[in-house]
C-alpha cells in the first residue's frame, strides 16, 4: 500500500511531463492536488486508528539492501505534512505564473519531489532512505536553478546541491557504519539493539557523520547559509521544499535516530549547540535582510534551529513541543511564502523598502498575511503559541545550561516576532510607498491555499485536541514511548507565560530599532561577522585553483617529464627486490666473435645516444642493430638473426631517407643539469636491468616446453624440421596471427600519418642525380631476382631458416629499391592500389588459411600438409609475406618520387 | 655469455632511456629502436637461448659435435617481438615526420596540450 | 570454429573488406557486427559460467601450456559483453567526422576490437603482450587518422608512452618466463600459494607497471588526457570504454588469478595509487573547461575506483569492482556519445560555447542529465550502487582512507557534472544557434541509456553476475583445470 502510494505519485509526475496547453495544464494541476489531498486523508486515518504499516521488497540483496517502508507515528506526522502542504502547494502553483513551466517540467518535478520526500519519511532501510534523501536534493537543485538564465539562480542551486550532498555523503558513511555496528540496515531493528551502539568505539564518528548530514540538509549552523540563497526558486518551491518539507528531512532523521543514537551527552550537546547557534545566526541575519522571501527564509532557518534544539533536549515536553512546532511551522510558513508570492505577483518586487501601506490595494492578501504572521509571532490563540510555551517548558527543564538555552530560545522567537511584524505591519500598514505599475490583487484561486493553511494554524490552536490525539501522541510515542504532554492554550500564570510576554516585547523592540541594529552589526569588525558563506566560496575557489595547479604540474604536456616519471616508476619497481649478483650463471663459454658483436652493440648505443646529427644517430642505431643480429647469429638463433638483419637493413634505408627530409631544427636541452639527470636515469635503468637479468638467470631453468617442441618436431610424421618456425606457425600460430594484426595496424597507422602530411614532390626524391643511374640499373636487375629468392625463402621456411617474414622483407627491400631508382609510376604499373591494401589483404589471407582446416573438421589454425612443401601453413606464411611487403611499401611510400597514382 | 648478455641488455636499456629523455622527438624515436632491441636481448638472456647451433632437427640439422641447441621457444618470442617492434619503430618515425611537416618543430616539451590550458 | 575464436577471427578476417570496399555504411556495419558478435559470444560464455563451466579452446588443437588456450571465465565474459555492446553503440552512432568514415578507420577499429577480444580471452602471457601491441598500434592509427589537425604531438605522446608500457610488459614477461619456464595462465595460476618467491614478485611488479600504465593509473596516466581530447566524441567514447578498461582487466586477472601472493605484497602500494588516481583524476576534471577533457580526466578518476576494488581485495570488493567496471564502461561511453550530440549542435566541445540545451534539446537533456547523475553516483542510478558496493566493502575491511577518498571523489565528480549542466543546459542558448534545429539522440545512445537504467532499477541482476565472477576469480582451481583441459 505504501509503495503503491509512492508509485502513484511518481507516475503522475510522468503524466505531468506531457506537453499540455497552458489552460489545460492549469486545470490538470489543480486536479492533481486531489492526489496528495487523498493521500493526506488516508495517512490521517491511519494515524487516527494508530495503524502501523510495514512492507518490504527485495532490492539489492547482494548488499543487504531492501526496499523497506514503514508507517509509524513519526513517519505519519511527516507524511501528513508532506501530502497536506503538498495539496495546498499544488493548488497554489496551478495558478501561479511560472515562465517556461511546461518545457522545464515544473509540475512533474514538484510531484516527484513529493514522492521522494514521502520516501524519505517512510523508508525503514537506511539505504532506501538515503536514495530518497539524495533524490530530494537533486530535485531541489533543479528547482532552485529553475530560472536558470540568471547566474544567481545557477550559483545558488549549485551551492544548495553541493552543501547538502556533502552532508549526504557523510551521512551515508555514518548510516552504513551504524548498520554494521547494529548488524542491520533497518532502523526499526536498530532501535531494538540500541544498547550496543552507544558503547561501540565508532559511535562518536557515526554521530558526527549522521549529524553533519542532517545539519546540512536542514540548514543548521554551520550549514545555514544555503537556504536564503535557495530563495531564487519559484515561490511554490520555496513554500514547499524550503520551508515545509525538504529542510525538515534532516530534523526528521535526527528524530528518527534519537532512539538509536540519542542516549549520550555528545548527541544532546551537538544538537542543542547546533540548534542554538542557528537560532542566533538566523536572528542576526534577519535584522539585515531586505528581501521579503529571504526574511521568511531566515525565519525558517530559525525554526529549524528551534526544532533541532528540541530534539537535543530530553523528555516528553521537548518531544511534544517538537511535534507541535513542526506542524505549525509547516502550516504558517508555507502560507506566508505563498502570500509573499502573491505580493510579489501584485507589486513585482520583493524588496522591503519599496513596499508599504498595501492593505487598501491588496485586502485579501493582507488577511492571509496577517493570520500567518500572528501564527509566526506565536500569539494566542494559535497553535504556535502552545508550541512556544511547550518549548520554554522544555528549555527550562533542561538538565544543564537551562538559562542559556532559554535565553537563546527567547531571542530566536523574538526575532520571529520581528519577522512577522516586518511581513505584515511594514508591508500592509506602514507608510505608503510609490510603486510603479498597476497593483492588482491575485485571483482568489491563488489566495485560497495560503488562506486555508493560515486558518488551519489558527483553528488547530483553538481545537488543539485534534492535534493532540491525532498527531502529537502517536509521534511522541514513536520516539519516547509515551504519550507526551498535554496541550493547552491557557496554562495558568507560569514562567512560560512571562517568557511569552518577554518574547513579544523583545520582538517589537527588534522591529522598532531595526535600523539601529543594522548600523550596529555593520559597525562590527569584519572578523566578528559570521562568514560561513565565505568559507564555502573560498573552498570552491580553492578547489578550482588547486585543481588547476595540480593539473598543470601533473599533466604538464611535456613528454620528457612524462617519460621521466614512467621510467622512475619502472626503475623503482625493478629495484624493489634487491638483486643478487653473486650467482650469475654462464652456461656457454665466450668466443672471440661474441666480443665483436658486443663491441658493435656498445659502439652503436654510444653513437646513437651521443651523435649530434639525427642521421648520425640513426647510423649508430644501425651499427647497434648489426651487433644484435650478429649476437643472435652466434648463439644459434639463426631465424632471429636473419629477421633482424633483413628488417634492420630495409627499415634503416627508409628511415635515413625520411630523416633527410626532416626540416625542423634539432632541439637541445636548455641546461646541462637536465642532461646529467637523464644520464643518471639512464644508468639507473641500465644497472637495474642488468641486475634483474643476472638475478633471474642465476636460477635453474625449466625447459620442458622447448623440449616438448623439439620432440614434437622430431617425431616421425611431422612435416618440417625448423623448430622455431614450427612454433611460429603451428604451436603458437595465434601469436603470429596477433603479430600480423600488429604489423597491419602499424601499416594502417603509418598510412594515416603519411596521409596527414602535405602532398607534393618530396625532397628525398629530388635529390636523385646523375650518379644514381647505376643504382637504377642495379635495382631493375635485382627486382625479379630478389622476388624469386624471397618466394624461395618463404617456401623453405618450415624446414630451414627463412620463412614468410624474411621472404617478405627481401621482396619489400627489392621493391623499395626499385621504387627509389625508378619512381613510383613504374611500381604503380605493377601495383595499382595503395600498398596498405596489400598488408590488410595479407592479414585476411592468414585468417582464411587458419579457417581452411575447419573444412576437414580440424581446429582453427591447425597446420595441415598435403605435400612436403604445400600446406595451410604455407598459405599462412604467404599472408605474413604480404603483410610485410605491404607494410614496408607503405613506410617507404612518401619517399617515392612524384604523385601517387592511387590517390 | 650470460653475464655479457645481461650487461649488454643493461647498456641498451641505458642508451634507450637516455635517448628517450631527449627533447628532440627524432632522438626519442632512436630511443624506441634501442628499447625494442633491449627487450629482445632480455628475452634471449632470460630464456637461456644461449646455444651454438640452430634448432633444426632431422635432415636439416647442422649441429656439430659439442654444440648446444639453443632454446627454441624464446627464439620464437623474439621473432614475434622483432616483427612487432619494426611496426612500432616505423610508426613512431612516421609520426615524427608528419609532425615535422605539420608544425616544423620536433620539441617533445612544446605541446598543443600545454597551450590549451 | 569454437565460438571463443570468433570475436578475434571475424574482425581480423573482414578488415580487408572494410578497407577495400571503403563504404561508410559497410564499415560501420562490420564494426557493429563485430561488436554484436563479441557481446553474443560473451553472453553465451556468461550463461555457461553461471551454469558452472568455463568455456575454453586450445588454438590449433595444441593444448596449454604448449599451445595457446583461450578461456572465458566470468570476468572475461563480462568484459566481452560490455565492450561488444559499446563497440556496437559507437559504430551505430552517426559518425560526423569525415575521417571517421574512411575504410581504413573501420579496418583499424576492427583490429582494435580483435585485440580487445584477444586480450580478455587469452590464457597466455606472451599472447597477451601481442594483443596489447595490436591495441596500441591500432589505437595509435585511429588517433593519427581521426585526431584533430594540429594536435599530432598528442598522438606521438600516446604512442610513445604506450610503447614504453608494452616494452615493460615484454620485459616482465621475459623475466617471468626466465623464472618459471612457462607463460600459460594454467601453469602460473597453479603455482603453490603462500610460497614467497622474491624473484617472481620482482618480475611480476614489472608487468604490473605495464598494466597500471595501460589502466591509466597514477602516476602513469599522462597518455590518456593528452590524447583522448584530440579524438572525435564517438572514438573517444570507444577508447574510454576499451583501453584503460582492458588495463584494469589485466590488473584483476594478473593479481587475482595468476599471482595472488603478489597482491598481498603490493597491497599497500595499490591503496596509495588508488587514492592518488581518484584524486588527481577528479581534480584534473575540475580544472577543465572542455567537455571532452572533463570526461577524459574522469576516466582516470574512475580507474581509481576500479583499483579500489582490487586494493580492498575481498570477494565483496572485487564483485563491487566488477559491477563498477561494467557500469563505468557503459555510462562513460554513453556520456561521450551524448556529449558528442550536444557538441555537434554547438560546433564546439568548449563549455563557454554552449547553452540552453534544457529548452532546446529535451531528450539530450534527459539522457545527459541521468547519465551524469549516474557517473556522479547520485542514487538510485547505477553509479550509486557501484560506489555503495565499494564503500560497504571498504568499511567492512577497515579501509577508512579509501572510503573517505571515494566519497570525496564522488562529490567532486558531482561538482564537475554541475559545471557542464549549468553551462550547456541551463545557460541561455548562444544567439547564433537560437534558430537551428535541436539535436536528436540516436538509437545507440538510447540503447546505452537503457542499459544504465536497467542497472539502476535492477542492480541485483548485474551484482549477482559480478559476484559469481568474483567467486571464480578467488577459486583458481576451476580456471586452471579448464585451461589445462582446453581442447
Amino acid at each position: 500500500m505504501l509503495s503503491a502510494a509512492l508509485a502513484v505519485v511518481m507516475l503522475w509526475g510522468l503524466v505531468l511531463c506531457a506537453p499540455f496547453k497552458p489552460v489545460w495544464r492549469r486545470w490538470l494541476v489543480t486536479a492533481s492536488a486531489c492526489i496528495p489531498a487523498g493521500l493526506c486523508s488516508w495517512f490521517g486515518v491511519q494515524l487516527a486508528w494508530r495503524r502501523e504499516l510495514y512492507e518490504e521488497h527485495s532490492w539489492l540483496s547482494a548488499l543487504d539492501v531492501v526496499f523497506a517502508l514503514q508507517l509509524d507515528g513519526l513517519s505519519g506526522i511527516f507524511a501528513l505534512l508532506i501530502t497536506g502542504v503538498g495539496a495546498a502547494v499544488m493548488l497554489y502553483s496551478a495558478w501561479y505564473e511560472i515562465p517556461k513551466r511546461s518545457e522545464r517540467g515544473f509540475d512533474a518535478l514538484l510531484f516527484w519531489f513529493m514522492g521522494a520526500m514521502l520516501g524519505v519519511v517512510l523508508a525503514d532501510d537506511v539505504v532506501t532512505l538515503f536514495v530518497f534523501w539524495e533524490l530530494t536534493g537533486v530535485i531541489s537543485y533543479l528547482l532552485v536553478g529553475f530560472r536558470s538564465e540568471e547566474a544567481m539562480a545557477r550559483r545558488a542551486a549549485r551551492q544548495a546541491l553541493l552543501v547538502t550532498s556533502f552532508g549526504g555523503a557523510a551521512m551515508l558513511v555514518g548510516l552504513l557504519l551504524l548498520g554494521r555496528v547494529a548488524g542491520t540496515f533497518r532502523i526499526s531493528e536498530q532501535v531494538l539493539t540500541d544498547a550496543s551502539v552507544g558503547a561501540h568505539p565508532s559511535y562518536p564518528l557515526i554521530v558526527m557523520l549522521v549529524v553533519t548530514g542532517a545539519f546540512a540538509k536542514s540548514a543548521i549552523f554551520p550549514f545555514h547559509f544555503w537556504l536564503p540563497g535557495a530563495m531564487t526558486a519559484p515561490t511554490p518551491v520555496s513554500a514547499y521544499l524550503h520551508s515545509a518539507t525538504m529542510v525538515k528531512a534532516g530534523v526528521y532523521l535526527l528524530t528518527r535516530l534519537t532512539p538509536v543514537l540519542g542516549d549520550s551527552t555528545l548527541w544532546s550537546v551537538l544538537l542543542a549547540a547546533g540548534g542554538g547557534a542557528t537560532l542566533l545566526a538566523g536572528a542576526v541575519r534577519l535584522v539585515k535582510e531586505q528581501d521579503l522571501k529571504r526574511i521568511l527564509a531566515e525565519t525558517t532557518v530559525m525554526g529549524l534551529g528551534g526544532l533541532t534544539l528540541l530534539i537535543g533536549l530530553p523528555g516528553s515536553h521537548a518531544s511534544t513541543a517538537f511535534a507541535v512546532f513542526l506542524v505549525v511551522h509547516a502550516l504558517y510558513k508555507a502560507s506566508l511564502f505563498m502570500t509573499a508570492g502573491a505580493i510579489e505577483h501584485a507589486t513585482h518586487t520583493r524588496h522591503l523598502p519599496h513596499m508599504g501601506g498595501l492593505w487598501r490595494a491588496l485586502p485579501k492578501t493582507c488577511v492571509c498575511a496577517t493570520i500567518g504572521s500572528v501564527a509566526m509571532a506565536g500569539m494566542p490563540p494559535t497553535l504556535a503559541f502552545i508550541g512556544k510555551e511547550l518549548m520554554y517548558k522544555a528549555t527550562l527543564n533542561a538538565s544543564a545550561f537551562a538559562g542559556a538555552l532559554t535565553a537563546v530560545a527567547v531571542i530566536g522567537n523574538a526575532a520571529m516576532v520581528c519577522g512577522a511584524l516586518l511581513v505584515t505591519v511594514r508591508i500592509f500598514w506602514g507608510p505608503k510607498k510609490p510603486l510603479s505599475g498597476d497593483i492588482h490583487e491575485a485571483s482568489w484561486a491563488l489566495l485560497l491555499a495560503p488562506f486555508v493553511l493560515a486558518v488551519a494554524s489558527l483553528m488547530f490552536g483553538v481545537f488543539h485536541g485534534v492535534i493532540e490525539r491525532g498527531i502529537v501522541e502517536p509521534s511522541v510515542n514513536a520516539v519516547e514511548g509515551d504519550g507526551g504532554s498535554k496541550l493547552h492554550l491557557w496554562g495558568g500564570f507560569s514562567p512560560m507565560l512571562v517568557l511569552s510576554g518577554v518574547t513579544l516585547s523583545l520582538g517589537y523592540a527588534f522591529y522598532r530599532f531595526r535600523p539601529r541594529l543594522q548600523a550596529l552589526s555593520a559597525a562590527l569588525p569584519r572578523a566578528l561577522q559570521p562568514r560561513v558563506q565565505g568559507i564555502y566560496t573560498g573552498a570552491l575557489y580553492g578547489l578550482r585553483r588547486s585543481a588547476e595547479l595540480s593539473t598543470r604540474v601533473v599533466q604538464s604536456g611535456r613528454l620528457t617529464i612524462y617519460l621521466t616519471v614512467v621510467f622512475s616508476v619502472a626503475v623503482l619497481a625493478m629495484a624493489w627486490p634487491l638483486p643478487d649478483f653473486v650467482r650469475a650463471g654462464a652456461s656457454v663459454e665466450l668466443r672471440p666473435l661474441d666480443w665483436l658483436a658486443a663491441a658493435l652493440i656498445v659502439l652503436g648505443v654510444v653513437r646513437g645516444a651521443s651523435a649530434g646529427k639525427r642521421v648520425e644517430a640513426l647510423l649508430g642505431a644501425a651499427v647497434f642493430g648489426v651487433g644484435v643480429g650478429l649476437l643472435f647469429l652466434f648463439i644459434g638463433a639463426l631465424d632471429v638473426a636473419l629477421a633482424q638483419f633483413a628488417a634492420e637493413a630495409v627499415l634503416l634505408a627508409v628511415l635515413v631517407l625520411s630523416t633527410a627530409s626532416v626540416e625542423s631544427p634539432p632541439v637541445k636541452r636548455r641546461r646541462k643539469v637536465a642532461d646529467a639527470t637523464r644520464a643518471l636515469f639512464a644508468v639507473a635503468a641500465g644497472v637495474v636491468t642488468t641486475s634483474a637479468v643476472l638475478w633471474i638467470t642465476s636460477g635453474r631453468f625449466d625447459t620442458r616446453l622447448s623440449d616438448h617442441f623439439v620432440a614434437e618436431v622430431s617425431a616421425p610424421g611431422h612435416v618440417g624440421s625448423n623448430v622455431v618456425n614450427a612454433i611460429l606457425v603451428e604451436f603458437r600460430a595465434f601469436d603470429t596471427l596477433g603479430e600480423l594484426a600488429a604489423l597491419t595496424a602499424a601499416t594502417l597507422a603509418v598510412w594515416a600519418a603519411v596521409s596527414r602530411a602535405p602532398r607534393g614532390p618530396l625532397r628525398a626524391g629530388q635529390a636523385r642525380s646523375e650518379q644514381l643511374h647505376i643504382f637504377e640499373v642495379i635495382s631493375a636487375v635485382a627486382l625479379p631476382v630478389l622476388i624469386v629468392a624471397s618466394l624461395w625463402l618463404l617456401l623453405r621456411g618450415h624446414h630451414y631458416p627463412g620463412g614468410g617474414f624474411v621472404g617478405g622483407l627481401l621482396a619489400a627491400g627489392a621493391m623499395v629499391l626499385y621504387g627509389l631508382g625508378h619512381g613510383t609510376e613504374r611500381v604503380a604499373a605493377g601495383v595499382p592500389f595503395a600498398p596498405h591494401y596489400v598488408a590488410v589483404a595479407g592479414l585476411s589471407l592468414a585468417v582464411i588459411a587458419g579457417c581452411l582446416p575447419l573444412f576437414v573438421d580440424e581446429p582453427f589454425l591447425k597446420s595441415l600438409w598435403w605435400t612436403e612443401y604445400l600446406g595451410t601453413s604455407v598459405l599462412f606464411e604467404l599472408g605474413v609475406y604480404l603483410v610485410v611487403v605491404g607494410g614496408f611499401l607503405t613506410v617507404a611510400s612518401p619517399h617515392w618520387e612524384g604523385t601517387r597514382p592511387w590517390e | 655469455m650470460g653475464v655479457m648478455l645481461a650487461v649488454l641488455s643493461g647498456l641498451t636499456v641505458a642508451g634507450a632511456v637516455y635517448c628517450m629523455l631527449a627533447r628532440d622527438f627524432h632522438r626519442v624515436g632512436v630511443g624506441v629502436m634501442m628499447l625494442v632491441s633491449a627487450t629482445n636481448l632480455v628475452l634471449v638472456a632470460a630464456g637461456r637461448v644461449m646455444g651454438r647451433a640452430p634448432v633444426l632437427v632431422g635432415d636439416a640439422s647442422v649441429r656439430r659435435a659439442g654444440e648446444q641447441l639453443g632454446n627454441p621457444l624464446p627464439q620464437a618470442f623474439v621473432l614475434t617481438a622483432i616483427v612487432i617492434g619494426i611496426g612500432v619503430i616505423a610508426l613512431v618515425f612516421a609520426l615524427v615526420r608528419a609532425l615535422d611537416q605539420e608544425r616544423h618543430r620536433l620539441d617533445a616539451d612544446g605541446s598543443s596540450e600545454e597551450e590549451e590550458q | 570454429m569454437n565460438m571463443l575464436l570468433l570475436p578475434v577471427a571475424f574482425p581480423l578476417g573482414l578488415a580487408f573488406v572494410a578497407l577495400a570496399v571503403n563504404a561508410a555504411w559497410l564499415g560501420r556495419w562490420l564494426v557493429a557486427a563485430a561488436g554484436c558478435l563479441m557481446a553474443a559470444v560473451g553472453t553465451l560464455a556468461l550463461v555457461d559460467n553461471l551454469a558452472g563451466t568455463i568455456p575454453t579452446v586450445a588454438v590449433g588443437g595444441h593444448a596449454a601450456p604448449f599451445g595457446i588456450a583461450l578461456a572465458a571465465d566470468g570476468l572475461s565474459s563480462l568484459m566481452l559483453v560490455v565492450t561488444g555492446l559499446l563497440s556496437w553503440a559507437c559504430a551505430s552512432y552517426r559518425f560526423r567526422d569525415s575521417h571517421e568514415r574512411s575504410g581504413s578507420s573501420h579496418a583499424l577499429t576492427l583490429l582494435l576490437l580483435a585485440s580487445v577480444s584477444g586480450s580478455v580471452l587469452t590464457a597466455d602471457l606472451f599472447n597477451l603482450y601481442v594483443w596489447f601491441e595490436v591495441m596500441v598500434l591500432a589505437s595509435a592509427g585511429l588517433l593519427a587518422l581521426t585526431g584533430d589537425p594540429g594536435r599530432l604531438d598528442g598522438v606521438i605522446k600516446y604512442t610513445l608512452l604506450n610503447v614504453v608500457g608494452a616494452a615493460f610488459l615484454l620485459l616482465g614477461v621475459a623475466l617471468i618466463y626466465g623464472i618459471t619456464g612457462t607463460l600459460s595462465f594454467a601453469d602460473l595460476a597453479a603455482r603453490p600459494r603462500g610460497v614467497s618467491d622474491p624473484q617472481l614478485s620482482g618480475a611480476v611488479v614489472v608487468v604490473l607497471v605495464a598494466f597500471l600504465l595501460k589502466a591509466a593509473a597514477f602516476p602513469l596516466f599522462f597518455w590518456l588526457p593528452a590524447s583522448y581530447p584530440t579524438l572525435g566524441f564517438a572514438t573517444a567514447g570507444l577508447f574510454s570504454g576499451l583501453m584503460s578498461k582492458v588495463g584494469v582487466y589485466t590488473l584483476y586477472r594478473s593479481l587475482l588469478t595468476l599471482f595472488p601472493d603478489v597482491l598481498v605484497e603490493v597491497n599497500p602500494m595499490l591503496v596509495v595509487l588508488s587514492i592518488a588516481t581518484m584524486l588527481t583524476g577528479v581534480l584534473g576534471a575540475a580544472a577543465q573547461h572542455d567537455v571532452k577533457r572533463i570526461l577524459s580526466f574522469h576516466t582516470v578518476s574512475q580507474i581509481g575506483y576500479l583499483m579500489m576494488g582490487l586494493a580492498i581485495a575481498t570477494r565483496d570488493a572485487v564483485s563491487a569492482g566488477l559491477f563498477f567496471l561494467v557500469h563505468v564502461i557503459v555510462v562513460k561511453s554513453a556520456l561521450f556519445l551524448v556529449g558528442g550530440v550536444a557538441a555537434q549542435f554547438f560546433g564546439s566541445a568548449e563549455l563557454r560555447d554552449g547553452g540552453g540545451l534544457l529548452v532546446r534539446g529535451r531528450w539530450v537533456t534527459v539522457c545527459f542529465g541521468l547519465l551524469a547523475a549516474s557517473l556522479a553516483g547520485v542514487p538510485p542510478f547505477s553509479g550509486f550502487w557501484a560506489k555503495l558496493g565499494l564503500i560497504v566493502a571498504g568499511l567492512d575491511a577497515g579501509h577508512a582512507w579509501l572510503v573517505a577518498t571515494a566519497v570525496l571523489t564522488g562529490l567532486l565528480t558531482l561538482y564537475s557534472m554541475t559545471k557542464i549542466w549549468q553551462t550547456w543546459f541551463w545557460r541561455e542558448t548562444p544567439e547564433a544557434l537560437a534558430l537551428s534545429a535541436p539535436p536528436g539522440v540516436g538509437l545507440s545512445c538510447w540503447a546505452l541509456f537503457g542499459v544504465v537504467l536497467l542497472f539502476s532499477a535492477w542492480p541485483q541482476g548485474l551484482f549477482s553476475v559480478a559476484q559469481s565472477a568474483a567467486t571464480q576469480l578467488f577459486e583458481r582451481a576451476a580456471y586452471v583445470t579448464a585451461v589445462q583441459e582446453a581442447q
